[in-house]
């Protein structure tokens, strides 16, 4: 199940905000790895109770194990995608064909249909980079504007806002995809990005955060300084709420990269559709088409790249910041 | 600066705060309303209506009317749909405990003095993540066909001929995706909580000399447990929503039917069948479903928790 | 419809090419006791089984004056069905795939399934089994006793929607890329398929013995054959609802996994069908009622 952008937040988001509204509540700060930690400041935290060396072998044994099981499906598809269709059924699929045809493979994919694919990830970076940017934007403003502001209707448009998380993605697309048809939206680039910029677990995260960091002394001052609400809002809030501004971009940003039954329903133009739907596409034609086997494997390899290259860099990147919002 | 133009200045200043969070309310809640509450209320209004058509395929006519509850007594009498929704019950009940015990077990040893390089393996585990659900369905799905898959090649070396994409084990497999792509993100979430549990709780246990396990027993698991409470309940709702993996593994497991989950149903319904009328009782309920169960769990977890 | 088959596959048992289907049953059984399949029947899709009744002389729905009239269960029918119960018992045939499915490749290649009874747009794909040059030939589709030389399975429309805003040199269009020589021959080399509607034109391609399938003109011997009206039932009619009817008959064949018979799938589809035109605010009647 693909987190979706729009709609209800699978279970990864809403985990992050349990994680971060628990860690709000810790001063502490973790070192950055435990042997450094102990090099660097001498009398580091020591979670030795236990250690010995049998354990040490038996647990990374455990985790290499482990590690095969989360790896093999990325090695199989760099593997396939060296091959030719007919080397793809007929050579054992985890070691290489005599053939070494990956050079041909990318060239195809990437040139086959006038360079569709490249035009596919082209598609899939703006819905998801302008998508996620605009959708940190707007949630950053009714966050803070929830948080700091005392106003009439205010627990009723929590509230409504509230009852739209609780309510899967996929439920809306359906009437929503209708009631585009009927504006004449449906089947442009705006179908996919109109729903993407909503985030209602960005605007929550933003929320708590507001209400954890910005200080209402803070407005007031600037306030008597003469300065509006929204320059207020613009040149201090903002910055004070980077972290979590961070956090709703990262995680819009892949969860409209990953949605598929949003774009599903909407386009039908193919030069529209983002990668998933693009290789999608292609696995669908392979049964009257056999040359799409190598196109989808080729597909899938370049497409999967990036993906892993930002999921490698994110993983070290995103415990830091997280954490750091505990840090008052 | 004289009083009176303090005061001035206080109310002009004030108006604009007045409406100042409106102001900044207003693009997240002109499109949350145009994309979730609109199609809500239409889907609503769909749900109570009904479209026949006369003659022999609608020559003579299409009238559409009030049905009351038609469609939904059409919904819930629909064997496959309600199976769809009993399946998905039964995934969440095993696939969901399976998973959170797996990245809680691989979040302590990372985070266990015994682990070596934990960087490196937080990488791989985490890396499925990115992977969007469909991209993994397909890979998947090409390690899952026989003749194609080099792991059943490898099984029937040692005489087993495993069958992923039949009727009792398709479920499964499609099971085994999710696992594989949510286990380190969900990971990830623990060892944040881990690594936030205080030092001198650590520093006590090795004075009294705890082993590892009474350290994860008594330390570790209680401590972690809401964030493990919490992300459960959106990966049961997040199960409601599973379309793309049934989809997609559809082109190779003729088990799966084209209503195999309540989503798929509902997309079936609408477009293959322009039924959408019914498609849109049928998001209704799994609307309700998923928002009675977000209700009910939040109130356990809220009460166990006070 | 013809049926696509490897040779050496039938030489292992030294069967002939069945002309029947009860011959088609026979050499399944041998080639079964070796191991090999004769073809495979997919649960997940009726069209096939849909074809092989049109062929045995049945009609499902005919247009009425008061509407639609349903007959699934007529002897024709009941005749394919319970022939392929018995084949699928009997392990000539496979339900865990269906043709041109990734599964189906590896299984050709290997030599583990001997024909596939598929449309003339078959070749193309046979064409993508690893290693097949000149290891398959082409035959007529075996024939029931009573009925037609052939069926129909698949194909593509071309189709002027309403709101075109050129509807008569659309239709010049559709008219000239499906019936003239120069048409039909773009349509074999850009699109790869393409057995044309008109009586004279097969393609340029089409009327050449082809190496790939050991040098047999099998355009000209099978399939020529296969497109008179004789060889065909006239009689069949499509209907509304038809993916809705087929996804029924389909979660009904998929009880063949656990016990059930392709003969009361059938029976019980037609009454859930029935129940889903009249939902749908059309009038239909089963026959004889």
């Amino acid at each position: 199940m693909s987190p979706h952008a729009t709609g209800a937040p699978t279970r990864t988001e809403h985990a992050t905000e349990t994680e971060s509204i628990v860690t709000a509540g810790q001063g502490r700060r973790r070192g950055e790895g435990r042997v450094a930690a102990r090099r660097a400041r001498g009398a580091g935290p020591d979670r030795s109770a236990g250690r010995s060396r049998a354990s040490t072998i038996i647990v990374t044994a455990v985790l290499v194990v482990v590690a095969l099981y989360f790896l093999v499906p990325v090695y199989w598809v760099v593997v396939a995608a060296t091959k030719t269709t007919g080397d793809l059924f007929g050579t054992f699929g985890f070691w290489f064909a005599p053939t070494f045809a990956l050079g041909d493979n990318l060239g195809q994919v990437l040139t086959y249909g006038d360079g569709i694919f490249v035009r596919w990830l082209g598609n899939s970076m703006l819905y998801a980079g302008v998508g996620a940017l605009l959708a940190t934007y707007f949630a950053a403003a009714g966050g803070y504007a929830l948080a700091k502001y005392e106003f009439r209707g205010r627990n009723a448009v929590f509230g409504t806002i509230l009852g739209g998380v609780l309510v899967p993605g996929t439920a809306t697309a359906l009437p929503l995809f209708l009631l585009f048809s009927q504006m004449g939206l449906a089947n442009t680039y705006w179908s996919v990005l109109l729903p993407s910029l909503v985030s209602p677990f960005g605007l929550f995260l933003c929320r708590v955060y507001a209400q954890a960091t910005v200080d209402t002394s803070l407005m007031e001052a600037a306030r008597l300084d003469g300065a509006s609400e929204l320059r207020i809002f613009h040149t201090l809030v903002l910055r004070i709420l980077t972290p979590a501004l961070v956090t709703v971009f990262l995680f819009q940003l892949v969860g409209i990269w990953n949605n598929y039954f949003l774009p599903l329903v909407m386009l039908s133009d193919v030069d529209k559709f983002p990668v998933t739907l693009g290789l999608n596409n292609w696995l669908s034609q392979t049964d009257r088409l056999p040359e799409f086997y190598q196109l989808t494997t080729g597909g899938v390899l370049l497409s999967i790249i990036p993906l892993v290259i930002a999921m490698v860099v994110l993983q070290r990147f995103w415990r830091g910041g997280l954490t750091e919002g505990s840090v008052k | 600066m004289s009083a009176a133009t303090q005061t001035r200045r206080r109310s002009a200043s004030s108006g604009a705060t007045k409406r100042a969070p409106w102001v900044l309310l207003f693009p997240f809640l002109a499109l949350f309303l145009l994309t979730f509450v609109v199609p809500i209320l239409m889907a609503l209004v769909s749900s109570f209506t009904k479209v026949t058509r006369g003659g022999l395929f609608g020559e003579a006519g299409v009238v559409t009317e009030f049905a009351g509850l038609d469609n939904y007594a059409q919904v819930v009498g629909d064997p496959n749909f309600v199976a769809s929704i009993g399946r998905m019950f039964l995934f969440g009940v095993v696939q969901v405990p399976v998973m959170l015990i797996l990245c809680t077990v691989l979040a302590l040893l990372l985070e266990s003095a015994s682990a070596k390089w934990p960087g490196v393996f937080r990488a791989a585990y985490f890396l499925p993540y990115g992977v969007p659900g469909v991209i993994a369905t397909i890979l998947w799905s090409f390690l899952y066909v026989p003749g194609l898959s080099p792991i059943i090649d490898v099984a029937e070396v040692v005489g087993v001929s495993p069958d992923f994409l039949g009727a009792n084990t398709v479920l499964w497999s499609i099971a085994n995706i999710v696992t594989w792509s949510y286990t380190g993100y969900n990971m990830l979430i623990v060892i944040a909580q881990l690594k936030s549990i205080p030092v001198e709780l650590y520093e006590a246990a090795k004075v009294d000399g705890a082993s590892p396990l009474r350290v994860a027993t008594s330390i570790q698991l209680p401590l972690i447990r809401p964030a493990l409470l919490l992300t459960a309940v959106f990966s049961i709702i997040g199960t409601l929503q599973l379309f793309a993996e049934a989809q997609v593994l559809q082109r190779v497991a003729p088990a799966i039917d084209s209503q195999y989950t309540p989503n798929l149903s509902a997309y079936t319904t609408a477009f293959a069948y322009n039924d959408y009328t019914v498609a849109a009782a049928q998001s209704v309920l799994i609307a309700l479903v998923a928002f009675t169960l977000s209700i009910v769990f939040l109130t356990i977890t809220n009460r166990k928790s006070a | 419809m013809g049926m696509f088959y490897q040779p050496a596959v039938l030489d292992q048992v030294g069967a002939a090419v069945p002309a029947t289907w009860d011959e088609w049953a026979a050499v399944g059984a041998e080639l079964a006791g070796a191991g090999v399949l004769m073809d495979s029947f997919p649960l997940a899709d009726a069209s096939p089984f849909a074809a092989y009744a049109t062929q045995a002389g049945a009609s499902w729905f005919t247009a009425e004056e008061d509407g639609w009239v349903i007959d699934m269960t007529d002897e024709a029918t009941m005749k394919v069905a319970a022939f392929f119960d018995a084949a699928i018992d009997d392990g000539i045939v496979t339900t865990a795939y269906g043709a041109y499915t990734p599964a189906w490749f590896s299984a050709a290649a290997d030599g583990k399934i001997a024909s596939v009874a598929t449309g003339s747009w078959g070749d193309a794909l046979i064409e993508g089994v690893s290693g097949a040059s000149g290891k398959w030939k082409v035959a007529p589709l075996p024939t029931w006793d009573t009925g037609y030389a052939s069926s129909f399975l698949g194909g593509s429309t071309a189709a002027i929607l309403a709101n075109s805003q050129h509807p008569a040199e659309a239709l010049d269009f559709a008219v000239w890329m499906t019936t003239t020589e120069a048409g039909v021959n773009a349509l074999i080399e850009f699109c790869g398929i393409g057995w044309s509607p008109a009586r004279d034109v097969v393609g340029t391609l089409r009327e050449k013995p082809s190496t790939f399938f050991s040098g047999q003109n099998y355009n000209q011997e099978v399939f020529v054959p296969a497109t008179k009206e004789s060889s065909q039932n006239q009689d069949w009619s499509w209907w509304p609802v038809t993916q809705q009817s087929f996804n029924i008959l389909s979660d009904g064949f998929r009880g063949k996994a656990s016990g059930g018979t392709l003969v009361d799938a059938v029976a019980q589809a037609e009454k859930d069908i029935i129940a889903v035109m009249r939902n749908k605010g059309l009038s239909i009647r089963k026959a004889g009622a």
